[in-house]
């Protein structure tokens, strides 16, 4: 299964989505804690100016308490007097912190606390009733006054106290786990009302003892008992608390006077309950009105540390809330800064990055599509992008190059294939275990295998088994030629087996050549049934004639040698009779005898030329080196008489060369030559000119090279006898006794020239001599390598 | 048993009997700490002038030839009011005065009171003593010994002429007298 394909840009929008969405989750989040937290703390808050209204409330009613307390007890109008003003003020300020308390309560849903309030508002409601009692008792003498009612006065006014008190208790409990510190200073707070209430209650009781001039009971300083061990313990704890929660660094100051003023009245009271003999003379040392003002002004103290505890606990919850909302709008801008950036972020790497890279996708996609295309993206960048680009461009302009030279390249290969295949000569190539790698259409048809088939076969295959050894052997010595050892062998004639198992003439031409480093061969093989049948006709023709030739040359000989005898006898018997009977016969008689005479030794001489002529054909040649200049000047010397008879000399025109030939022959040759370009001119002064030429034009037009020549200036051959000529007892001019000659003289020299491979032909005009050319061709190979045995 | 509860018995009785005996003792004890807890509360319900020594630093609380407060008075060393810290020094003559802010005069000095009295003036020092007549004599504050129980009485004019302000709820409780003649 494939992952789904994503794009970059999808990718990457995912990415940046995926981390925007992570930061904007995990800032909207902490937002919304502190958003809560906030909340929490404002109801703190909230519910602690609400509980320190309580406790004010519980204090003011402690206050009217303890004032309505001294009034009872007093006796003294003056002092009564001066207490009214002040109990009317408490009264009414208890009456309205009760109130605040009740009205703020209201606001919150507890269940327990509507109970709670519904007590506390029916003990206010006695506490009321109770009010109008005390007035009226406080202006009454102290026999009229209503004794129990004090301590009905105080049991009811502290019954309301504990009740708010634990009004407070059960309302700040459903705080207590906001905040561990502000939980630290609700316990605090609690324990300073602990001190001021027992503090309260201890004053009002010995206010009581005092005022009543008794001793205290067992129970009543139990009590005193329990609440000094109350306050004591108190004092311990809040300390300790208050330090553990960091404020007591703050409300030091008035911790440290409310505790010495509250132990400096404790100490100065305390031996009055328990020592004997405290109410000397039957009173205690302190009037009650020095009491009361002493022991309020400890109540002052208390407050005031009350006071600032209320203060430095709200200033922290005000911290707290500031705290909160810095950390909202702290991670709000955190928020809107990672949204931000993650957009512009996203902006730029698209617009930078992805845009860019689109876009040489699509070049690169219409370049593939063979579409022109312009490289620009990333111009002028120097980052990566820009490097990308470049290189793409780099990549597109070779990619042009190659494509440009891969079409070249195909043309070219397929021009080669063109030819490979059109061929009709069988190609194939090979490699060095024999494998056919490659095998052309004429192949096919020469064998008969498709080239598929033939493919990866071993070579031998096409060819018998018998010469299988011969194309081993002619592998073996192209792998020499290949490695640089020997020659390269000649193309090989054998026979080839098609399909269908017949033979075939072939030659083959192996060339081995290397291509990646691997020895190959390619073979060229030819079909040469027809050349060999070409062969075959020509040997017989050759041989047909070789035949008739020696047939001609031997009936020649013996008819020439044949003919002798019996012409001889013809002479001879002639003769004989001219010399026995020639006296007898008459003149006409001897005359047709003479003639007889005259005609057999003319007849033997044609027999004799003949069987020289037949010779010259049938005797192989004596090759020798031969100087040419000897040769003329040897003919000189011999017909030295017919020359001057004929009043006629030999120039050798140019220097004559060195030559391999018969020499016998080739004197013979220049003699006929020679004898003839005198015999056969008019001229009164004859001059046979002999020479050699390097070139020459032959009548054809042709260039023939090493060219001798004999040049005469008699009365020149027409051009229609040129080539007549030279065929056998032909004489251009009539037969006359005075010319003796047969007519084979250049019979011979043909024969001659041709024995030697080369050919003879002429220049002439009549009146302006006669030229011979002739080559000895065949002579020339020997000459030089001779020449070069020589040297 | 029983015969261990007898003993209790004898014994609780022999110390009621002791107890009994030292009953003047207890009484002076007593007084001698409610004494020490007002003058406590009349170094709180003063005020002492600005500019003066005394509103700076520790608030020192001197004791004039010798304790008179069998060392009852020694609780409060330590101890803040006002926010400020109290110290306890015995001083031998009027000269070692100058930095209380509250002066204790032994009774058993109350002969050396004029000399003295004179060499505090011009000083912000509250003066106290429990002789007779120290009120009256120019001292500012009186313990006073009426119907078995303490009793203060204050020259107000004392107080002034030290420019000592003492706040009217200690003036209440107290009888006020003038020097040189009894109070109104």
């Amino acid at each position: 299964m494939r992952a789904p394909n994503l794009s970059i840009r999808g990718m990457l929008l995912l990415t940046v989505g995926g981390l925007t969405a992570l930061i904007a989750l995990f800032a909207a989040y902490d937002v919304y804690e502190n958003g809560r937290r906030l909340v929490r703390i404002e109801s703190l808050r909230d519910a602690s100016v609400l509980g320190d209204q309580i406790f004010d409330a519980v204090d003011k009613l402690a206050v009217e308490r303890d004032v309505a307390l001294s009034m009872l007890q007093s006796t003294d109008k003056d002092v009564i007097q001066d207490l009214k003003p002040r109990l009317l003020e408490t009264r009414k300020a208890a009456d309205l912190a009760m109130a605040a308390t009740v009205e703020g309560l209201k606001r919150y849903a507890f269940a327990e606390l509507v109970d709670l309030r519904d007590r506390s508002l029916k003990r206010l409601a006695a506490i009321k009733a109770l009010r109008a009692q005390v007035d009226r008792d406080a202006g009454l003498a102290k026999a009229a006054r209503d004794h129990a009612l004090p301590g009905k006065w105080s049991g009811e006014v502290s019954a309301l106290i504990a009740d708010t008190d634990g009004l407070w208790v059960a309302f700040l409990k459903h705080f207590t786990d906001i905040d561990p510190i502000v939980s630290q200073h609700l316990r605090i707070k609690h324990l300073l009302r602990e001190i001021i209430e027992y503090s309260g209650r201890e004053r009002s009781q010995i206010g009581q003892l005092i005022t009543e001039n008794v001793g205290p009971t067992p129970a009543q300083v139990a009590a005193l008992l329990r609440g000094k061990g109350a306050i004591d313990l108190s004092w311990q704890m809040s300390r300790v608390i208050a330090e553990q929660s960091g404020l007591y660094k703050s409300i030091a100051p008035a911790f440290v006077d409310a505790r010495s003023h509250y132990d400096t009245m404790h100490e100065m009271i305390q031996d009055m309950f328990y020592v004997p003999g405290a109410r000397h003379g039957a009173a205690y040392p302190i009037s009650v009105a020095l009491w009361f003002e002493l022991s309020t002004e400890a109540s002052d103290s208390l407050a005031a540390l009350r006071d600032a505890t209320i203060r430095e606990a709200r200033k922290y919850t005000d911290n707290l809330m500031a705290a909160s909302r810095a950390s909202i709008v702290f991670w709000a801008a955190v928020l809107a800064a990672a949204l931000a950036l993650c957009a512009y972020s996203f902006w730029v790497i698209v617009r930078r990055v992805i845009n860019p890279i689109n876009r040489m996708i699509e070049a690169l996609l219409a370049a593939a599509r063979g579409e022109t295309v312009q490289f620009d993206v990333g111009e002028g960048r120097d980052d990566e992008i820009g490097k990308l680009g470049d290189v793409l461009h780099a990549f597109h302009t070779n990619a042009e190059e190659i494509k440009t030279a891969a079409t070249k390249l195909e043309r070219s290969e397929s021009r080669l294939r063109a030819v490979v295949d059109h061929t009709i000569d069988g190609m194939i190539t090979i490699d060095a275990t024999g494998a056919i790698i490659s095998f052309n259409p004429a192949c096919e048809g020469l064998f008969g295998y498709g080239a598929e088939e033939a493919i990866g076969q071993d070579v031998r295959m096409l060819v018998p088994e018998n010469e299988q050894a011969v194309l081993n052997a002619y592998f073996l010595s192209s792998i020499e030629t290949a490695s640089g050892y020997g020659e390269v062998p000649p193309s090989r004639e054998l026979h080839g087996r098609r399909k269908n198992g017949t033979i075939v003439p072939i030659e083959l031409t192996l060339s081995p050549y290397r291509f990646d480093g691997r020895q190959k061969f390619s073979a060229i093989i030819r079909d040469i049934t027809r050349r060999k049948e070409a062969e075959h006709e020509l040997a017989q023709h050759t041989r047909a004639l070789e035949r008739s030739n020696k047939e001609l040359d031997d009936f020649a000989y013996i008819a020439s040698h044949d003919l002798k005898e019996p012409l001889r006898g013809i002479h001879n018997h002639s003769r004989f009779l001219l010399e026995d009977n020639g006296e007898k016969l008459d003149e006409e008689s001897v005359g047709r005898l003479s003639r007889l005479v005259f005609l057999s030794q003319r007849m033997e001489r044609l027999v004799n030329d003949l069987l020289y002529f037949s010779r010259l054909g049938r005797q192989e040649l004596a090759i020798q080196p031969t100087d040419v200049v000897g040769v003329v000047t040897d003919i000189e010397s011999t017909l030295e008489l017919f020359l001057s008879e004929h009043n006629a000399k030999i120039v050798v025109g140019t220097e004559l060369p060195k030559i391999v030939c018969d020499k016998t022959r080739v004197t013979e040759l220049f003699r006929n030559l020679i004898t003839n370009a005198v015999k056969y001119n008019d001229a009164p002064e004859k001059v046979v000119e002999v020479g050699w030429k390097a070139a020459h034009p032959t009548m054809e037009g042709a260039t023939a090279r090493n060219v001798f020549y004999v040049k005469d200036n008699g009365r020149g051959i027409d051009r229609e006898f040129h080539t007549e000529i030279f065929r056998i007892f032909k004489r251009l001019q009539a037969a006359s006794e005075k010319e003796e000659g047969t007519g084979v003289g250049l019979t011979f020299v043909k024969k001659i020239v041709e024995r030697h491979g080369g050919r003879i032909w002429l220049e002439s005009e009549l009146g302006k001599g006669t030229t011979f050319y002739f080559t000895l061709e065949a002579t020339r190979d020997e000459r030089d390598s001779d020449a070069q045995a020589a040297a | 048993m029983r015969h261990t509860a007898r003993i209790l018995l004898i014994g609780a009785f022999g110390a009621m009997l002791a107890a009994w005996a030292h009953a003047d003792e207890n009484v002076q004890l007593i007084e001698q700490k409610i004494k020490a807890g007002l003058i406590y509360n009349f170094l709180k319900y003063t005020q002492w002038p600005l500019g003066s020594r005394q509103i700076t630093g520790p608030i020192v609380v001197c004791m004039l030839g010798g304790d008179a407060f069998d060392g009852n008075l020694q609780p409060i060393a330590g101890r803040t009011v006002n926010e400020r810290a109290i110290e306890l020094h015995e001083v031998a003559s009027a000269a070692e005065a100058a930095p209380c802010a509250l002066l204790v005069v032994n009774s058993a000095r109350q002969s050396d009171w004029p000399q003295l009295k004179t060499a505090l003036a011009n000083q912000s020092i509250m003066t106290v003593s429990d002789f007779d007549g120290f009120a009256t004599q120019g001292g500012m504050i009186e313990f006073t010994h009426e119907d078995n129980r303490v009793g203060v009485t204050i020259n107000a004019d004392a107080v002034a002429t030290a420019h000592l302000v003492v706040q009217d709820r200690l003036l209440k409780l107290a009888s006020a007298v003038r020097s040189g003649g009894s109070g109104p």
